[in-house]
This record gives C-alpha cells, sequence and structure tokens, in this order.
C-alpha cells in the first residue's frame, strides 16, 4: 500500500510538470475570430492543426475569406469557412473537428464559378482533399438543410427553430426567378446536378454527339443524292427527299456541344450573378435557335414522313398516277411547312421553351410536363398513328394486286422490290419514333413528379422533399432514338444507281445524263402500269406490241 | 546537496499547477482585460519565466555559461532547461519498454554522472538535451515569452503579422550552443564526443524543420504568398534521435563520422546489474496491440499480469449542430509487471 502511494505521489506531478503544455498541448479555447463569433458552437480547437499556423495570423487570414463570404454563394459557406479557420472543440474530448469533404465538394460547386470570374482559383486552405470522409469525425448539415431547406440570413442557434421554421422560398439548390412573386418558378441553377450526377450528363452528350453525326451525315447524303438526280425520284419518293432535309437540320443542335459551352447554349444570367436553366425566357439566342432548328424540322420531318404514307395511299391504294399526284404537290408542301409552323408559333406564344438539364439544349417539354404532352407526346402520336393506318392501307392494295398480277403470269420482281424498299423504310421509320414516343411518356410520368416538387416548389405549403431521381438512360433511349431517323432514308439510295448518279455527276455532270435516262423509263413503267387485256384474246395483245403507238392507247384508257 | 533536485522540481511543479488553474480559470473569460482587440486568446508568459533562474542553475559550477546568461537573460535560460525537461519525459516515454529508459540520466545542466562517461546511452542525453533545449528556447520565442528574441527586436509586431517567427528557430540553436558547450583549455576524448555529440542534437532540429506557408489576396487566393519555417513536434525530434541512438558509432581516432551521428566511447554496462528492475512496467497488450519484450527487461526475475478493464468513448459521431454523440465502450489491457524486491528509492 505504501508503494503504490508512492508511486502515484510521484507520477502525478510529473503529469503537469511543462510550461510548454499550454502552448504545445492542444485544448478547446472559446472563438475569438470576429468573423465567427457567431456559430452555432463557441469552443475551438487550439492550435489549429489544418493551416498549421499560429494563432498571431488566424485573424488576418479570416479576413481574406470576408468578400468570398458576403457573396452568400452557398448557403453554408459561412460556416464552411470557420470551421477550417475554428473547427469545433467538443467540451470534454479536445480534438479539432472540421467539415466534412462532400460540404466541402458542395460549396465548391456552387461558389468555383464566382472565383473563376475574377481569375482566382480556389483557395490552398479550402482544398477539398484535406476533408475528412466518415466515419471521421466531421461536422455535415443534415440533409434538409442542404437539399431541401433553405436560405436563411444567418446560421441557427438552436436546432428546434430551424427545423420548425415554415419555407419561404426556393431550395438552396434552386434559382428563385422572382423572389417577389410567390408563384414564380424555382429554376434549376446552371450547371447542377439536381435530376441527373455529372456522369449522366457526359455519357449522354457524348452518344448524342455521335449519333447527331451519324444521322445528320447519312441525312445530308440522302438530300444531295435526291438533289442531284431529281427526275429520277417522283412521289411519294419525293417526300423522302424533304424528309431527309429536315432530319439533317434538326441534327444540328446536338453537335453544337462540340463548339458552344453547356451555359452558353442554354443558361439565362439574373441580375445578381445566379444564372439557371432557361425557362421560358428569349434572352438566349442559342437556346432560341437551338429550340428552332430542333423542335420546327422535327415536327417538320414526322409530317412529310405522314405525307409519304399519304401519297403512298394514293398511288398505290387509290392508283394514282405520279402526275397526278405531283399536281397536287403544294397541298402537301402546305401541309407539312404550315403545321410545323404553327405549332412553332404557339410553343412560341405560350413561352413554352426549356432547356433540359441532361443535354443542355433548348426544346420543349424539358422541364414543363404539360408542354411536353401536347406539344411532343399527341402531336407525335397522331403522325405515327394515321401514318401507319395509310401504309397499311397502302400495302394491302400493293399485295392485292401483286397476286392478281401472279394469276396472271406476269413478273412481279419489281414491286415486290419497291414493296420491300418501302416495308424496310417505313419499319427503320416508325419504330424509332414508337421507342422515342415510349420514353416521352416515361419523361412525362417522372416531371410530373419533379416539377411539383422543384420548379413549382414555392406553391406547396410544405417542404419540397425530391422523389427518386429519374433513370438516364431512358432519357438516353429518347435522345438515341430520336437520332436515328435518319438512317430510313439509305433505303432509298443504297443502288446501284446513286453509284452512277454521283459518277455523272462529278465527272460529266450534263453530258451523259440523258443516254442512262432513256433505258430505265421503259423498263420500270410496264410495272407500274400493268396492261388488263384479257388472255383470252392473244392476238389483240400482238398486235400492240408490233404498233408502239397502241402501246400508250390502253394506259389512257385505264 | 541530494535533495535540492527534488526541492526545484518541486517548486516548479507547484508553481506549474497553481499556472495552469489559474490559466483554466481565465480561459472561461469570454474577454480578457488588455488583450488586443480581435486577438486570438494567447497562452501568458508563464510566471516561472518572470522569477529569473533557481539557484541550483545561478550557481552552477560544470556550466559557467549558465551562470552568466542566468545574470543577464534568465528567461531564455530557463526555457532551456525546460525544454530539457520535456525532452527526457519524452525520451522515457520512447524507450519505456527498452531495458535503459532513460529515466535516471538527469538534466544535462546539473551535470548527471552518466554525462562523465562515454557510453552509448551518454550521447542520447547529450543530443536530446541539446535539441531540447534549442526546441524549448524556440517555442518560447513563437510564443512571445523571452524578450530578447529576434522576432522582437527586429520588426515587432510587423514580424508577426506577415512572416511568423522564423528567427525563433536559429535563436533556439543559438542559445542552446552558447549555454550547453563547456568552454576551457581542457581537450579530451571525451569532450570531443561531447561536443559532436551536442552539435548532432542541433542538426536535429535543424532536420525537422517543417515548412508552413500562408496565401495572401481576395478570398485566400495565392496572389501572394509567404512562406516560414519551424520546429517539429519534441516527440517527433526524440523518435529522430532515438534511431541515430539505435545506430550510434564507436569513436576511435581514426574513424570518420557524419556530424548527424551519434558517437561513444566504451561499452554500455549492463542495466541488469547497474539497478534493480523490480516494478518496472515490462508489456502491455490489449485487443489489438503487444508492446514489451518481459523476458528481456526483467533480467530474467518473472514478472506478473494484472488485468484492467477502461471504459472509453468510441465511435463518435457528429450531430448536427453541435454535439458528438459517443458509444461508451470496455477496453481491457493487460498490464505486466517485473517481480522483485521494490528498491529503496521510491519510497518518501
Amino acid at each position: 500500500m505504501m508503494h503504490s502511494l508512492g508511486i502515484i505521489l510521484l507520477f502525478i506531478p510529473l503529469a503537469t510538470g511543462s510550461i510548454f503544455d499550454q502552448a504545445v498541448k492542444g485544448k478547446c479555447i472559446p472563438i475569438d475570430i470576429e468573423l465567427c463569433k457567431d456559430l452555432p458552437y463557441n469552443y475551438t480547437y487550439f492550435p489549429n492543426t489544418i493551416l498549421h499556423n499560429d494563432q498571431h495570423t488566424l485573424q488576418t487570414h479570416t479576413e481574406h475569406f470576408k468578400p468570398l463570404m458576403k457573396t452568400k454563394c452557398h448557403p453554408h459557406i459561412h460556416f464552411f469557412i470557420c470551421s477550417v479557420f475554428a473547427p469545433m472543440c467538443p467540451i470534454g474530448m479536445p480534438q479539432a473537428v472540421t467539415s466534412c469533404k462532400s460540404v466541402c465538394e458542395q460549396v465548391k460547386a456552387d461558389c468555383f464559378s464566382i472565383l473563376e470570374e475574377f481569375g482566382i482559383g480556389w483557395p490552398e486552405p479550402l482544398n477539398c482533399a484535406q476533408f475528412p470522409d466518415p466515419p471521421e469525425l466531421c461536422m455535415k448539415p443534415t440533409e434538409d438543410e442542404i437539399t431541401g431547406g433553405f436560405s436563411a440570413p444567418r446560421l441557427p442557434t438552436k436546432g428546434s427553430s430551424s427545423s420548425s421554421s415554415k419555407p419561404t422560398g426556393c431550395p438552396s439548390d434552386l434559382v428563385d426567378v422572382d423572389p417577389h412573386d410567390p408563384k414564380s418558378h424555382c429554376a434549376f441553377a446552371c450547371q447542377s446536378n439536381v435530376m441527373f450526377s455529372t456522369d449522366n450528363k457526359r455519357m449522354v452528350r457524348s452518344w448524342s454527339i455521335w449519333f447527331a453525326a451519324a444521322n445528320a451525315g447519312v441525312a445530308l447524303f440522302s438530300f444531295l443524292t435526291f438533289a442531284i438526280d431529281r427526275k429520277r425520284f417522283r412521289f411519294p419518293e419525293r417526300c423522302v427527299f424533304y424528309l431527309s432535309l429536315c432530319i439533317f437540320i434538326s441534327s444540328l443542335p446536338y453537335l453544337t456541344p462540340l463548339f458552344i459551352d453547356a451555359p452558353i447554349r442554354s443558361c439565362h444570367a439574373l441580375g445578381n450573378g445566379r444564372s439557371y436553366l432557361s425557362i421560358g425566357t428569349f434572352d438566349n439566342s442559342y437556346c432560341l435557335a437551338s429550340f428552332l432548328l430542333n423542335y420546327f424540322f422535327s415536327t417538320a420531318a414526322a409530317l412529310w414522313w405522314l405525307m409519304f404514307s399519304f401519297t403512298l395511299y394514293l398511288s398505290g391504294g387509290r392508283k394514282w398516277v405520279p402526275e397526278g399526284i405531283e399536281a397536287c404537290s403544294s397541298y402537301v408542301h402546305f401541309v407539312a411547312w404550315g403545321l410545323s409552323s404553327l405549332a412553332t408559333i404557339i410553343v412560341l406564344i405560350f413561352n413554352k421553351v426549356d432547356a433540359s438539364e441532361l443535354t443542355a439544349l433548348c426544346s420543349v417539354g424539358n422541364l414543363n410536363s404539360i408542354a411536353l404532352l401536347w406539344f411532343v407526346i399527341v402531336p407525335r402520336t397522331i403522325c405515327i398513328v394515321i401514318g401507319t393506318c395509310f401504309i397499311v392501307g397502302g400495302f394491302a392494295s400493293m399485295c392485292r394486286e401483286r397476286i392478281s398480277f401472279r394469276t396472271r403470269g406476269t413478273d412481279t420482281s419489281k414491286l415486290e422490290k419497291l414493296m420491300v424498299k418501302m416495308g424496310f423504310f417505313c419499319a427503320l421509320f416508325i419504330l424509332p419514333n414508337v421507342i422515342e414516343l415510349v420514353c416521352q411518356c416515361y419523361k412525362f410520368m417522372i416531371l410530373t413528379q419533379w416539377t411539383r416538387m422543384t420548379i413549382d416548389c414555392k406553391q406547396q405549403s410544405g417542404a419540397c422533399h425530391r422523389p427518386t431521381p429519374p433513370q438516364a438512360e431512358i432519357y438516353m433511349t429518347a435522345v438515341i432514338s430520336s437520332l436515328a431517323t435518319g438512317f430510313s432514308c439509305l433505303m432509298w439510295v443504297l443502288s446501284a444507281k446513286t453509284v452512277h448518279a454521283w459518277k455523272n455527276f462529278i465527272f460529266c455532270g450534263m453530258c451523259s445524263s440523258a443516254p442512262v435516262k432513256n433505258p430505265i423509263e421503259p423498263s420500270t413503267r410496264p410495272l407500274l402500269e400493268p396492261p388488263t387485256a384479257p388472255p383470252p384474246q392473244p392476238p389483240v395483245y400482238m398486235q400492240m406490241a408490233t404498233n408502239p403507238q397502241n402501246s400508250w392507247r390502253p394506259s389512257k384508257v385505264v | 546537496m541530494r535533495a535540492a533536485p527534488f526541492d526545484f522540481f518541486f517548486q516548479s511543479t507547484a508553481l506549474s499547477t497553481f499556472f495552469i488553474l489559474c490559466s483554466l480559470a481565465t480561459n472561461e473569460i469570454p474577454t480578457i482585460s488588455g488583450a488586443p482587440a480581435g486577438k486570438i486568446v494567447q497562452p501568458p508568459k508563464p510566471n516561472i519565466l518572470k522569477q529569473g533562474c533557481p539557484s541550483d542553475l545561478l550557481h552552477s559550477r560544470a556550466l559557467r555559461s549558465i551562470q552568466l546568461a542566468c545574470r543577464t537573460h534568465p528567461a531564455t535560460v530557463i526555457s532551456a532547461f525546460e525544454g530539457v525537461q520535456e525532452g527526457l519525459q519524452n525520451c522515457a516515454n520512447r524507450l519505456r519498454f527498452q531495458q535503459w529508459d532513460c529515466s535516471e540520466a538527469g538534466n544535462i545542466m546539473h551535470d548527471p554522472p552518466l554525462l562523465r562517461q562515454g557510453f552509448r546511452e551518454s550521447s542520447l542525453i547529450w543530443a536530446l538535451s541539446s535539441a531540447s533545449a534549442a526546441w524549448g528556447v524556440a517555442t518560447a520565442c513563437a510564443q512571445g515569452w523571452i524578450d530578447d528574441c529576434a522576432c522582437n527586436n527586429q520588426m515587432g509586431q510587423n514580424e508577426y503579422e506577415f512572416g511568423g517567427c522564423t528567427h525563433g528557430v536559429q535563436h533556439g540553436i543559438t542559445a542552446s550552443r552558447k549555454l550547453l558547450t563547456k568552454v576551457g583549455a581542457v581537450n579530451t576524448l571525451l569532450r570531443k564526443v561531447e561536443k559532436h555529440n551536442l552539435k548532432a542534437g542541433r542538426l536535429a532540429i535543424k532536420k525537422t524543420l517543417i515548412s508552413s506557408c500562408k496565401c495572401h489576396g481576395v478570398s485566400g487566393s495565392c496572389q501572394q504568398k509567404t512562406c516560414w519555417k519551424r520546429t517539429a513536434t519534441l516527440e517527433h525530434i526524440t523518435d529522430y534521435l532515438v534511431e541515430k541512438y539505435a545506430r550510434a558509432k564507436l569513436y576511435t581516432d581514426d574513424s570518420v563520422v557524419k556530424t548527424t551521428d551519434l558517437i561513444y566511447l566504451e561499452a554500455s554496462p549492463d542495466v541488469c546489474k547497474a539497478k534493480s528492475v523490480a516494478g518496472r512496467v515490462c508489456a502491455w497488450r490489449n485487443e489489438t496491440h503487444t508492446q514489451g519484450d518481459c523476458d528481456r527487461l526483467c533480467c530474467g526475475n518473472g514478472f506478473s499480469i494484472r488485468h484492467e478493464v477502461v471504459r472509453v468513448k468510441c465511435d463518435c459521431e457528429f450531430v448536427w449542430c453541435c454535439n458528438l454523440v459517443c458509444k461508451d465502450c470496455i477496453q481491457h489491457r493487460w498490464i505486466s509487471t517485473c517481480n522483485g524486491t521494490p528498491p529503496k528509492s521510491l519510497i518518501f
């Protein structure tokens, strides 16, 4: 007993001996930095181990960050900076507790653009690599504070008052378009990740660029092939000529990421320095041009396909001759270009142009479910349904004709070849459109949920809790399907005639086009206009074959 | 004379304890009268530095330079002495489970018997004392406790604001050299070894300097950057020198040694014969770690194991805002102690 008592007496003085303990050992001291005195915690750890600075310079160092704090670029910028220079020190367990790395990443995502405008890099003391991650001890505002919370004038000092406060504006990661209007939109902040992550965006944008380039290339080739050989293509094939033109032009906006940055082509800037994805504004000319090229010409493409199916029905089902259809081509043009113009004008009048967060391109129905339904889903569905009916009717008639020709022993190989080409063309056009429409319905369903919790958040009475993030793969399928219709035009230009046409165009031009043209017409004409002479009268048929003039008369009679 | 070190130790201990209690009470007050507005609370100058040298240092006969410095720069001498004390404690902690554990080395300023021999252990004490004295003066200088520090003399407050206290390190090294180097015409092999090891200790401070940088400019951008050097922690310096001690070399007239290496003249005595190891903690074990080798440390006398159950807080999580929520965990420890008769020196 005496020995242990002696040992205790000997060791106790050793533990309290050094004059350097206060200077070297860490302990909790009251926060004395003026900028950080209104924090929710009162004690900080000293010495500051994060910056390895002595106490003399902490005050001066903190003053450098005053301009950044005043921008309020993130609701917790003040708390974050003070957690670096005055980390929290829990009483009873002296240690420095600073912010988590995720908090640093979020603050940097929101505030880095402001520093970039002044040509300043992200400060070294705020380098996110040095911040801890759970399960290491670190400070992190709750999920409500970060994702669904509201920008308070100052950090709350009590947890209960913070949780019970009523929502007065947009969530912290959305931009209030008009703070004075209680029903204004909460727009998506520019380059924010509200519905999609950065990886989703990068994936969709790279895939869409490749598909847009291929689609535009194929459509342009088809268009030029039609242009250098106009007489070869007549109605209904001529509709594909205008269809390829529309597909080519509507693909161009998807190539703009190659040379125009996302904020420039899809964002609208407010006066306070913040910018948001365009929604119902025309201030961004790139956004407006992107919408016009994409929506007008994609609508025109759908209408030209409808016109193709209609003229196919007239030709195959109603036995119209190409000359008769061409006489009515002005009406076909009027319907195709006129209706697409009307739809575009209506969208502009109703201010339904908006930018997609995923692709950073402007169109219709990216952030508005009603606009998506009435300006995209319904018109496309009408075109596809009516066009399919016309095509089915036309094909049914051609099948009946083919059967009747076969009973007479006539060679129907050319008619069958034409039917195969038309069939493939229609399938290659209908299938991507149907896939895209299914994906657009999924988008409509997702948008209905998300719009109420984000863009219309100010009109909700409670907190805006967000639904599950949407599937980026389905959105990408919609984009890729819309960029795959150009390949259907290849069915009309992949042939030996195309090679001949391009050869003549490149080398001779006008000289050798005339001789090639003459042998083609007689060979195709008999198939399109079969004779109807009865088999029992062979002498009459023989007499007509011997006289060229007589071969024209039966067609006129028919 | 034998009781003198203990008297001084008790005096400094009591004064430090009283000072700590006053500091704790003072820190609870939100604002301190006299402190500059907006400045960080800084540990005030310890009372021990204001009183001047104690009598044992004032009348030291081994190191005459200490007598002279006590009359002109008492705060520097006391800082160096306290630094050496701190270094010896770190050494004892570091060599806790080795046969020789620095525990009875004695302060170099008291001319202990160990430093009159050329053992390997003497080389470590020389180097560590030199480094610790330099560290102590540098730390006191950084805290602004020494009036003759270069920072205050040259630039005043400006030096603190922009460049930190770069001169503190050099000031500490200079003070250590002047205080601990013996003067005189005696030129023996032991004196040569001593000077070499003292220099190795000062070089250890230089080898372990840490570079600190600060960025100036709007929002902390590095438009202008200021860098300075400061000493590492004394634990780090002690580790550095213990590694050198493990690789110390026997010195002969024709041997070539580096200035950073430790050298000694004669083999170490047998620790088992020099003193009793009874009552020493020879090993320590918990559920995940084991330290110490009792068979070697207890000189074959055997040891006993004591089981301890300690309650610690673990798995702490931060709850916004701002509380720590921890779990109460039970940690098992097994502490081994050498057998034998306890030495009489432990009885007061």
